[in-house]
């Protein structure tokens, strides 16, 4: 091929070429691109990946002294339907030169504004026919009904994220993920939370990933995960409310790696980490707790126990702790195990958290090669 | 890695070819361009290329594989890249190594200009490099993020075939792209 200075080279390489190239970039970037030259009206379209975020939505710049506050809302929810209205033409628009072509990624991102559930669940039913393998859904929005049961009978994907704060709720009935390796819920509300958590692992036979995010104890009244194929779990708690979980339970022996953010629960009724490697723990207190702990416990009784949780991580060999934790092993552990394999122990730093642990938390790490404060 | 030039002709290449088997050091592969120049490189890099890994595997690599689609100048920086890519660093496992190896796969492609860039991207597809495809197509992809439509036809010298009456109705059909 021969190229001139100021020749057009991009508009001349191969289509999948430049589809490729355009599938680096957010739907919406490439969909910029349809305006450059005939060639490029639908180029967009061909990339197997879409994304549609409509949950970023541009302010109307400098408020007018002139206009009341009530006025100006009417005219923010005014612009927001407008936007709402043609992003829903936007994907419909997408979704149809697509036609059914094969589509490796699907994320969809809303919050405000006027969104068609029919539209969305038509959408959503669409993508999972074209065998998407990667879904991530964004929600935050008044609906009453669950998300389409299809999405978990999926015989395609690979990846699945949702978030659903104030959205649909998650109705588990049956669950067949055969290609399911990571599984990502932030924020969802199951019709049974305990429950329909475990009717959703159990539908998943090869899940090596699982991040469960904002878990919130007025609603769960247990958590119990259960996988022998979990390699990387990360779990938080909702730490700012002041219930304790009642129970909790961890049965994932080939488990490697562990985030772990939460309050004490009242139980732990199973602590299966037998392959743990690295952890991140945040083991907090509830805040009655802390302050009985600090203040009031004379007697030196444990104000809860986390002695199961402690004992069902020491066999890891890298250990990050967070502040709060070194205080739920001075007032919440029966005995500080031993901690024979582990050689990199982090320790976060707060002046307003004892250390009291600390020294028999080392005593008992006869394998330690390095330690790190971090500040 | 040594390079030569010698005239591209039918014959001599079968020469070399037999030479190259017989004179090459063992796990080397030699690579030449369509415009003849030669490239000595290790099979371990001449793997990071799907198409030559393939020919290794089905016993047909031979010593010296002709690369018809390439010329020099490119088949060099490719090489280049191959070599510094051979192992991949863990992003979990080796921070460290990875910020060093994307620092200088950043200052590798400042100096390149688009057209060289292009060249790669074809270049990196016929050989099925994916590594290199990938990391140019971004390159490129970059070019596009956050520009107006204007700005892209400036860089990549788009010529602009729609009538404003076109433009407008695609402005129209895509609102939500230019708009929100």
């Amino acid at each position: 091929m021969d190229f001139g200075r100021s020749r057009d080279i991009i508009s001349g390489l191969p289509e999948f070429l430049i589809s490729h190239i355009l599938s680096f970039l957010t739907t919406k970037e490439a969909a910029s691109t349809s305006v450059l030259a005939r060639k490029w009206r639908y180029l967009f379209a061909f990339v197997p990946n879409l994304d549609f975020d409509d949950s970023v939505h541009l302010s109307l710049g400098k408020k007018n002294p002139v206009i009341s506050g009530e006025d100006y809302l009417e005219m923010i929810n005014e612009r927001n339907n407008q936007l709402s209205t043609s992003f829903m033409a936007f994907v419909d628009h997408v979704l149809a030169l697509q036609g059914n072509s094969p589509l490796h990624k699907f994320s969809l991102k809303f919050g405000d504004g006027v969104v068609d559930r029919f539209r969305v669940i038509r959408w959503i039913l669409k993508v999972l026919e074209r065998g998407v393998s990667d879904l991530e859904l964004d929600m935050h929005l008044k609906w009453k009904s669950s998300l389409p049961s299809k999405i978990f009978l999926s015989e395609t994907l690979v990846r699945l994220k949702l978030s659903v704060d104030r959205g649909p709720r998650i109705d588990v009935d049956d669950v067949h993920l055969p290609k399911l390796k990571t599984l990502h819920i932030e924020s969802v509300k199951f019709e049974q939370h305990g429950i329909g958590l475990n009717k959703l692992l159990s539908g998943c036979h090869i899940l090596e990933e699982l991040i469960l995010e904002y878990i919130s104890w007025c609603l769960w009244e247990f958590v119990s995960v259960s996988s022998t194929t979990l390699k990387r779990l990360t779990f938080c708690g909702e730490l700012m409310q002041d219930e304790n979980p009642i129970s909790v339970s961890f049965d994932t022996p080939n488990l490697v790696y562990l985030m772990f953010t939460d309050v004490i629960a009242d139980e732990y009724s199973k602590v299966n980490f037998d392959s743990l490697v690295e952890a991140h723990i945040n083991l907090q207190m509830s805040e009655d707790q802390m302050e009985e702990a600090r203040f009031s416990n004379s007697e030196g009784n444990l104000v809860a126990n986390a002695t199961d949780f402690i004992v069902g991580i020491c066999n890891v060999k890298i250990l990050y702790l967070a502040a709060y934790t070194l205080e739920v092993l001075t007032y919440c552990c029966e005995a500080i195990p031993l901690f024979n394999n582990l050689t990199h122990l982090t320790i976060e730093s707060n002046p307003e958290v004892a250390w009291d642990s600390l020294p028999g938390l080392l005593k008992n790490s006869p394998n330690l090669e390095t330690l790190v404060f971090k500040v | 890695m040594s390079s030569s030039k010698k005239s591209s002709d039918g014959k001599s290449s079968e020469i070399e070819e037999a030479v190259a088997s017989l004179t090459m050091p063992f796990n080397k592969i030699l690579l030449t361009s369509s415009d003849g120049e030669s490239f000595e490189i290790d099979e371990a890099v001449a793997r990071k290329f799907q198409i030559i890994a393939h020919m290794i595997e089905d016993d047909c690599a031979g010593k010296a594989i002709p690369i018809d689609n390439v010329t020099g100048d490119i088949l060099s920086k490719i090489i280049e890249y191959a070599k510094k890519h051979v192992v991949e660093p863990d992003e979990d496992e080796d921070e460290e190594a990875k910020k060093k190896l994307d620092s200088w796969d950043a200052k590798f492609v400042e100096k390149l200009d688009l057209e060289t860039i292009f060249k790669i991207i074809l270049a990196a597809n016929y050989l099925n490099f994916e590594g290199l495809l990938g990391f140019a197509s971004q390159t490129v992809a970059d070019y596009i993020k956050d520009k107006t439509p204007e700005e892209v036809r400036e860089i990549f010298n788009i010529e602009n075939d729609f009538t404003p009456e076109e433009e407008e109705a695609i402005r129209k059909e895509n609102a939500w792209t230019f708009n929100g």
